[in-house]
């Protein structure tokens, strides 16, 4: 077996970027997620084992009753692990040190929601420093001057979209009966959600919110009581059919987003030179002797192993011959070392190659990191 | 912000296992997803070597693979296993996972599977060596790391049953005292004995010469029926399961197991004659419930960052001061204030690796101490 020592320029890491997608369309206080109906299971009462409109965080129990489903669990230690879903006090109280078993769940879920307010609460005031690091794209996310009153929040969770959602790509519709009335996109990249020429309300792209302030009556709406309908609006009643009333189902909305997800990925240049690599420490490298006894000569003074001829690999087309003898290997995996030569990981090759002492190759490795 | 050097004392490595309990219940197996008489959820091939099982249908993309199943037979077996090919595929199958979970002997041969798995008993007259097995190997999405030890158990149906007929008769396979009693001479890892148990005098529980088939736990007598390799996710169970490790052996007109389509094959014709599709099906309808637990291992690395009673009681923030003074002191005599909120881990060339955030402000003053614990999970 070999080392090769990796240069600078064999190693380079290079960042793939991928944009999730996500529709998400909001009536009667209900959300389908990708236009994907939501599914009913055999044996519970929901496929994925989350609330409908919800993404389920490892898709792990499918279609599994309670009582049937697979779960997490660790034990007490002091070390202090525990799941996140447990509090300190719960963790302090709740459980012996004794080895007690902590155990958590992983019908996990998430999905969008949506909060309004009339003067700021203690949620706007925590992305006061947010709303300070965009304002330099728009005057739009003054605080003091934009969200001193009515305000509709809707927080997007990062499994969503990743690192941050994509500029230019936050589409917002409001339908009634079925028609679009209203669109507002943020088309000028920076943040200002956009209808017909008015700033209804700003993207926080990193945080996953949105803020909505465009109060102008769009239209009424309603058959026996008329109600205003706002961009305010946008979203209500969302997974809250408490305080719905029939007379406004009517309307409806849609959210578009794409997410940015940065994957790193390692690419590691492995070269066979022409001339190396052509010899194996393999036994089977070498004939087989036909008496092992044979293979070495030992007295009370000596011991000498006899010399062993390579075996001749060498393909040929004819059967007439052994072909001329040339030295050749298969090579079929490559390792890596780190500097202290401890091995860090292998790559297996699907078909093993040839090398001749002719002919050179180089391997490229990748590893997402 | 103070740069702080932590020594050796300052940090510790830790490992925590994170388990997860896996049930897999008859009714996720076989029997919820049915169309026209066919499973939806196994999947077969055409090749035949084995057929894979989710837990839902599988052209959902929801459905996870829980396990695939097949059978095997060893060449030395004494049975014919079946034509059109299936006796090779049997052979094949058996070579390829004995090889796998056994290894070779000295002689360059491929071991067979060991019921004790004492691999030094002569072959192939030994009579602990299982030559017909029923191959399980779990997905590892639901083995992860490895299986807990001790925590295996299968629920079989060992009757002679229709596929629409309640369990009847069912034994227990668990992997008692392997805990302490795991055997490491596998090249797969380490792996443990399986162990048939039941209430209703289903098993031969007499030795028949053979002193070691019988292991007595906490007055519960026990039959070796397989093995269970923790690492690799497979498990491996005796064809005699259905044959000589019962009172009353499976096979023959009188003792037929039964598909769900109707036809009747005699135990020994569903390993030897059958083919491995439907010998699977045939295991796979008398699993009454399949049962461990996972483990995957979580490395951490503590920090321990004291803050001393005289460190870190001022701050470089620019908010810090005002009108050049210090904001917190009105006085010289006053003590200073400050407010640790984030700790940054840096390497040996000051570049910053990681922070770690407060969840609430600490007050730190020059009559306080303390010492942050900053956990890195990887």
């Amino acid at each position: 077996m070999s080392y090769f020592e990796l240069k600078d320029n064999d190693v380079f890491v290079n960042t793939i970027e991928a944009n999730p997608d996500y529709s998400f369309y909001i009536y009667s206080g209900s959300v389908l997620l990708n236009n994907h109906q939501h599914d009913d299971g055999n044996r519970d009462s929901t496929t994925l084992g989350v609330d409908p409109g919800h993404i389920s965080l490892f898709e792990y129990n499918i279609d599994r009753p309670a009582g049937q489903r697979i779960y997490p669990f660790i034990s007490k230690a002091g070390n202090k692990q525990s799941f996140k879903s447990l509090t300190k006090v719960q963790w302090n109280t709740q459980f012996n040190y004794d080895g007690e078993i902590i155990t958590g769940s992983y019908n996990m879920s998430a999905s969008i929601s949506r909060e309004t307010m009339s003067s700021p609460s203690s949620k706007l005031r925590a992305l006061r420093s947010a709303l300070n690091h965009y304002h330099f794209w728009s005057p739009s996310f003054d605080y003091d001057a934009h969200y001193q009153s009515d305000v509709t929040m809707i927080n997007i969770p990062s499994i969503f979209y990743g690192s941050s959602l994509k500029k230019g790509q936050v589409s917002l519709k409001i339908y009634l009966e079925g028609a679009l009335i209203a669109e507002a996109t943020d088309a000028n990249r920076r943040g200002e959600l956009i209808h017909d020429g008015n700033v209804i309300g700003t993207v926080l792209y990193d945080e996953g919110m949105l803020l909505l302030t465009g109060s102008t009556v769009l239209t009424q709406y309603g058959t026996n009581q008329t109600r205003d309908l706002r961009w305010l609006d946008f979203g209500e009643h969302l997974f809250d059919t408490s305080s719905m009333d029939t007379d406004h189902l009517s309307a409806s909305f849609g959210l578009d987003i794409q997410g940015v997800s940065q994957v790193q990925n390692m690419t590691i240049l492995a070269k066979a030179p022409e001339g190396m690599l052509n010899h194996s420490n393999n036994p089977t490298y070498l004939k087989k002797s036909v008496n092992p006894l044979e293979q070495y000569h030992t007295s009370s003074y000596e011991y000498i192993e006899k010399r062993r001829e390579v075996k001749n690999i060498v393909h040929s087309e004819q059967n007439l011959g052994e072909p001329p003898f040339n030295k050749e290997t298969y090579i079929s995996k490559i390792c890596i070392y780190d500097k202290h030569r401890r091995l860090i990981g292998t790559c297996k090759l699907a078909t093993p190659i040839r090398k001749s002492e002719a002919k050179e190759y180089l391997f490229k490795m990748k590893i997402d990191l | 912000m103070t740069f702080k050097p932590l020594n050796e004392n300052d940090t510790v490595n830790t490992r925590t296992l994170l388990h997860e309990a896996i049930p897999l219940t008859g009714s996720i197996i076989s029997g919820s997803y049915v169309t026209n008489n066919a499973p939806d959820n196994i999947k077969y091939y055409s090749h035949g070597m084995f057929q894979t099982v989710y837990d839902y249908p599988y052209l959902s993309s929801s459905a996870n693979h829980i396990f695939d199943i097949t059978c095997g037979g060893s060449s030395q077996s004494g049975l014919t296993f079946g034509t059109n090919g299936q006796e090779t595929k049997k052979n094949n199958i058996y070579g390829q996972m004995a090889q796998l979970l056994v290894g070779y002997d000295a002689t360059g041969s491929v071991q067979l599977f060991d019921e004790d798995g004492n691999l030094f008993d002569a072959q192939p007259g030994a009579v602990d060596k299982m030559k017909e097995v029923f191959v399980i190997p779990f997905s590892r999405l639901l083995v992860k790391y490895e299986i807990k030890k001790e925590t295996f158990q299968m629920s079989l149906d060992v009757s002679t049953h229709a596929g629409t007929q309640a369990f009847t008769d069912v034994i227990t396979i668990s992997d008692v005292s392997a805990s302490t009693q795991y055997r490491v001479n596998s090249p797969a890892g380490e792996y443990g004995i399986l162990y048939a148990a039941d209430n209703n005098s289903l098993l031969d529980l007499v030795d028949h010469g053979n002193v070691d088939r019988k292991l007595t736990a906490d007055g519960v007598d026990y039959l070796r029926c397989g093995l269970i390799f923790y690492q690799a996710g497979i498990a491996v169970v005796t064809g005699s399961i259905f044959g000589n490790l019962l009172t009353t052996p499976l096979g023959g007109a009188a003792n037929e197991v039964y598909y769900d389509d109707g036809t009747t094959l005699g135990i020994d014709d569903v390993i030897a004659d059958s083919s491995i599709d439907d010998c699977g099906t045939s295991f796979l309808h008398r699993v009454q419930n399949i049962q461990f637990n996972n483990t995957t291992e979580l490395n951490s690395t503590v920090y321990f960052c004291r803050v001393n009673h005289n460190e870190f009681n001022y701050s470089s923030n620019p908010t810090y001061l005002e009108n050049s003074r210090v904001r917190v002191k009105t006085q010289s005599t006053d003590e200073p204030v400050s407010y640790i909120t984030t700790v940054g881990l840096y390497n040996d060339r000051n570049e910053l690796l990681a922070t770690a955030k407060l969840s609430e402000a600490l007050k730190k003053t020059p009559s306080t101490e303390f010492t942050i614990r900053a956990r890195l999970d990887y």
